[in-house]
């Protein structure tokens, strides 16, 4: 009975071994590593610029009057003056910028815009290295222009600036990379990290279990055996 | 070495031994068995929104408020509200700090009870009916990680569905039911969240893993180790083995591969040497007599006297068929 307990556990082991200690070591980095700092919210502060709301010289009645359309209406400090912040169901939903203290359009963020916010954003130590255009897809799978602006500490922090709003909507830093691996490994999905339910995982965490039992098996037949001798 | 590694290897798996038979049964649940997607069938969308021109606004800048971060207009059924934002939390689950106003009257506002039940009800696609809503605080027991307090209202239905919704506007934050709460007890179970911390970053864990990346990299070695001294061993056709015991004066002749160890060899026969390890070489039970001059391993130096040795005891798991020529059992 020991014998075979044994001989299953090596064997079952030697087929999942590795995936085991996989499974442990991307384990261990993934609960050691706060998901919060890993998803880079440490990155920019918290605290922001005020709102003063006697500031607002345009109201929302005269903004409506130009866009009758607007929608997911607010109202926001982008580089140090007060504006709204909309999308319109008639511009495809794009997101506008209306100063409002005199009610103009603003452009898009131009490249020196995004590096201003980005810095006043951050947090950590580095300087400023670059700053890229880079064209994404929101959730609705509309383009989305992005400025990507990379800062020079050790974790290659990244801010990704929607050049339409003026918005912070990604933080990247290598900690992230790394999770992302981690993740991969961990689920055995190693193209996008997408699938958990992909069959290589499947196929081994069935013989995972067996390994595990047959191992469990053993430890118990180890610490309950008493000698037992038959000769025949 | 190895014997210090099995030994930890041993009693590391006694200690997370069961933690980790729940990670891949709970990894097995997540793989194949959880469709998440198909948990609460009964959701359905409100429409808050309406037609802003027209409404006669209530001017921002006239509000009785402290300066926000930002100002949103948001809609509860049809009807605009200013909120007011003084934090800027990551997820909406983190404390928020929030004023809202009727965007007509600029006046203060919260959402009433009879609105919360209208609104949950029209968030429901379901036929039961539903109880009183009520305003819990956190720590709410089905979203551990909610800081906020947050409306309740529960269905009578057979999958006990509740929905969630936003203490001060009523939109909908959570829904759950049965089948959503087994899958969030796997992930408890899987997260080893017993205290309801809602994460995966807590000291236990942190501890079990650590744990099991030492028990299954020790594991490693000790597969490694042995597969290396099975192939050194030399590969010939047969080997014969004189075997004699103490308690019968018969001679036996084996006949067997070399490079398997006496303790296999004999357990083919069955004849079976005494042991707790199964002849992994831990237990030092499997004690025979070989010739004085056969090789000694670590186990061996480890588990008998350096008389013994000199005498020729061995132990039958960790001595090769082919490197003896004759033993006797005890
Ligand atoms: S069988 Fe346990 S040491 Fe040989």
């Amino acid at each position: 009975m020991i014998k075979t307990a044994r001989t299953s556990h090596k064997w079952l082991m030697r087929f999942t071994g590795l995936q085991f200690i996989l499974w442990a070591l991307t384990g261990l980095y993934m609960v050691c590593m706060d998901i919060h700092f890993i998803h880079g919210e440490s990155l920019t502060r918290a605290e922001a610029q005020t709102l003063p709301l006697s500031d607002i010289r345009f109201s929302l009645a005269e903004l409506l009057q130009v866009y009758p359309d607007a929608s997911n209406i607010e109202l926001v400090t982008l580089l140090n003056q007060p504006v709204y912040r909309f999308r319109s169901a008639s511009g495809q939903r794009r997101i506008h910028l209306i100063s409002a203290r005199s009610g103009l359009p603003q452009s898009e963020i131009t490249a020196n815009q995004a590096s201003t916010i980005a810095t006043a954003a951050y947090t950590g130590n580095g300087e400023l290295v670059s700053v890229n255009p880079l064209i994404s897809r929101d959730a609705r799978g509309q383009l989305r222009p992005l400025w990507v602006v990379t800062f020079s500490d050790a974790a290659s922090s990244t801010l990704y600036i929607e050049q339409q709003s003026g918005r912070i909507i990604r933080h990247r830093h290598n900690y992230w990379y790394l999770f992302d691996w981690m993740w991969r490994l961990h689920i055995m999905d190693y193209d996008d990290g997408e699938n958990v339910a992909n069959p290589l995982l499947l196929i081994l965490s069935v013989a995972g279990l067996f390994a595990a039992l047959s191992g469990a098996l053993l430890l118990i037949l180890r610490l309950t055996a008493h000698s037992v001798r038959s000769t025949s | 070495m190895r014997l210090v590694i099995a030994l930890w290897h041993k009693w590391l798996a006694l200690i997370v031994g069961i933690q980790l038979l729940i990670w891949l049964g709970t990894g097995l649940y997540f793989n194949s068995l959880m469709d998440s997607a198909a948990n609460i069938t009964t959701r359905q969308a409100v429409q808050h929104e309406a037609y802003l021109p027209g409404i006669d606004l209530f001017p921002l800048n006239q509000l009785q408020a402290p300066a926000p971060i930002a100002a949103k207009v948001i809609w509860v059924l049809g009807n605009p509200y200013y909120a007011l934002y003084y934090n800027q939390p990551s997820h909406n689950y983190f404390k928020q700090e929030r004023l809202l106003f009727d965007a007509r009257s600029g006046k203060s506002w919260q959402i009433t009870p009879a609105l919360v039940s209208r609104i949950a009800s029209l968030a429901y696609s379901g036929d039961a009916s539903a109880q009183q809503p009520r305003l819990l605080s956190p720590p709410i027991e089905d979203l551990p990680r909610q800081q906020n307090p947050l409306w309740q209202v529960n269905f009578n239905d057979d999958l006990h569905t509740s929905v969630y919704l936003d203490a001060l506007t009523g939109h909908v934050v959570k829904y759950t039911n049965d089948n959503q709460r087994f899958d969030d007890l796997m992930f408890t179970l899987h997260f080893m969240d017993y205290t309801g911390t809602g994460s995966f970053n807590h000291w236990l864990i942190i501890a079990f893993a650590t744990m099991t990346a030492i028990l299954s990299l020790s594991g490693g070695y000790l597969l490694l180790k042995r597969s290396v001294i099975t192939k050194s061993s030399k590969t010939g056709s047969h080997h014969t083995l004189q075997v004699s015991s103490t308690s019968s004066p018969e001679i036996m002749t084996l006949t067997t591969p070399p490079d398997t160890s006496i303790f296999n060899a004999l357990a083919r026969q069955a004849i079976h040497l005494p042991s707790e390890c199964g002849g992994g070489g831990t237990c030092g039970k499997c004690i025979l007599r070989c010739s004085p001059d056969a090789p000694v391993s670590e186990a061996e130096r480890f588990h008998l006297s350096s008389d013994q040795l000199k005498a020729g005891y061995r132990l039958g798991c960790q001595q090769l068929a082919g490197d003896n020529k004759t033993i006797s059992l005890l």
